[in-house]
């Protein structure tokens, strides 16, 4: 039981973190968000926006921790290294669902606006690829800024995305998505694994990045 | 009697320095002062002791329990104070208190209010826009707010003026008030000491110089003065920190060492920069 309320209290303790720089975050991320779906005259562009920029935006807690010293503070609070790790996980998990509401919701004021209705299964092809993206972005990120920090690493760690991005856009390119048709006729026909893919892949994912970071997770200083 | 702290041959080492066997005790309900020169140890001694390092070898209890295996517990009875403030500089002064009294069963937000409004901190002020000296007190609040049996302070007076440190000295006195505090106090401020510690650890490279109560640290060394003529080769090699110049020399020197003291030389009791002073230019007499 102690175990679960430290847990949740270092999920707060995270909120507290960031929770200055929300305010920036839905001003500038939702702004960009909102006119790109609308300028493109498709709502689905706002749901891969947003969580594009959640997923950026949910690693600035370690930058929060490293510019204010807070490494001191989770020394000297009664809260253990995998309780602090999992806390992180949990409250990044939350803000990722969070957003997947929000920018859905968007999405769906957006259709009204520019006229053009959304199609359910569409949609929920978009929030499951935005989710699963989200995931997969911090289940890379997170690993890499617990056991080296944020600062020196920034670009390092986003280096396994800069690949991912290059090979996507080398099997665009060659044309290999007709090869797809299929795949995408039979998830059409099975939707559920739709869901399946994104949210479930999406949280085994952070289930494994965050058995990486509780293993190689520095809490003592060197 | 039983300690608040208990160090037991402490080990840590690093590239460049080393902690040795660092053995020292504090007593409940006394102050305690950790000295030192900048880099002799005091804060990776107290860093082990938090176990926000990782000894090489020793064992540390606080309040009885050991520092690792009970280290939540341990948490929850004291309070810590750095010399950089390490709360979310974008956080008011208010916001602090959310963020951390939940991990404290025994928090009080009446406490918390009580101590802001005693050191004039403004609830809605932003951790940024505090002073130095104003830091330092929300540190305090925090660390006072849990009814925390220990106080661990790493050199929380650098930097701050004469009359802030001074106000401190007063918080911490009045917190030990009741008996059954006790406060470790790391500082290179020496003068600090002299005013509230009832006892003092001294590092110097890494190792304990001394260790015990403040007056058996002043009574057992003592400041030797003399003229040029009165400088012995005997007295040279018992001597720590010796300066000579044309007038004549000074030097510390154990008292136990000094029995009977040549005609010429004056001996002194010491203050505690004395001895520090001392120590440290042991390795190099000034000629």
């Amino acid at each position: 039981m102690e175990t679960v309320s430290n847990v949740i209290k270092s999920m707060r303790l995270d909120f507290h973190i960031q929770k200055a720089s929300y305010k920036t975050f839905f001003a500038l991320g939702y702004a960009l968000a909102i006119v790109l779906g609308i300028v493109t005259r498709l709502a689905y562009t706002t749901v891969l926006i947003a969580m594009v920029v959640s997923a950026a935006f949910s690693g600035f807690v370690f930058l929060v921790s490293e510019r204010n010293n807070l490494g001191t503070l989770y020394g000297m609070l009664p809260l253990r290294k995998p309780e602090l790790i999992l806390g992180r996980y949990l409250y990044t998990l939350l803000f990722g669902l969070g957003n997947v509401v929000i920018s859905s919701l968007l999405a769906g004021v957006i259709s009204l606006v520019t006229g053009k209705a959304l199609v359910f299964l569409d949609l929920s092809a978009y929030l499951c690829a935005a989710f699963l993206y989200f995931c997969l972005f911090t289940g890379i990120v997170f690993p890499v800024y617990f056991r080296f920090g944020f600062s020196k690493n920034y670009l390092l760690a986003n280096v396994p995305l800069y690949i991912l991005y290059a090979v996507s856009y080398g099997f665009v390119r060659k044309g290999n998505l007709n090869g797809l048709h299929g795949v995408i006729q039979y998830l059409t026909r099975n939707p559920a694994l739709i869901w399946l893919g994104g949210f479930g892949g999406g949280l085994a994912l952070l289930a494994v990045s965050y058995s990486l970071s509780r293993l190689t997770y520095r809490r003592y200083e060197p | 009697m039983s300690s608040a702290v208990e160090i037991q041959g402490l080990r840590k080492s690093f590239r460049d320095f080393t902690l040795k066997d660092v053995t020292f005790s504090l007593p409940q309900g006394y102050i305690m002062g950790l000295v030192g020169k900048n880099g002799a140890g005091k804060t990776t001694t107290i860093r082990l002791a938090l176990n926000m390092l990782a000894r090489d070898a020793g064992a540390v209890r606080v309040l009885g329990l050991d520092n690792i295996k009970d280290e939540q517990r341990i948490k929850q009875d004291i309070g810590v104070v750095f010399d950089e403030i390490f709360f979310v500089d974008r956080w008011r002064v208010t916001d602090v208190e959310r963020a951390v009294k939940g991990f404290y069963s025994r928090w009080s937000t009446q406490v918390y209010a009580g101590y802001l409004k005693s050191f004039g901190l403004p609830a809605g002020k932003r951790v940024k826009e505090l002073s130095r000296g104003m830091k330092l007190k929300l540190m305090l609040a925090v660390a006072m707010s849990h009814e925390a049996r220990l106080l661990i302070l790493d050199e929380p007076t650098s930097g701050m003026d004469p009359v802030a440190r001074d106000e401190l000295l007063g918080i911490l006195s009045a917190y030990i008030s009741d008996g059954g505090k006790s406060v470790l106090f790391s500082t290179h401020i020496t003068s600090d000491l002299e005013k509230i510690a009832d006892f003092i650890t001294l590092i110097h490279d890494g190792t304990v110089f001394y260790t015990g109560t403040k007056d058996d640290l002043v009574e057992s060394y003592r400041m030797v003065k003399g003229g040029p003529r009165d400088l012995t080769d005997q007295l040279r090699q018992s001597l720590m920190g010796l300066e000579r110049n044309s007038v004549g020399f000074s030097g510390l020197i154990a008292a136990s060492e000094l029995k009977h003291p040549p005609g010429g030389i004056v001996a002194e009791a010491p203050s505690i920069d004395d001895i520090l002073i001392r120590i440290s230019a042991r390795d190099g007499n000034r000629e």
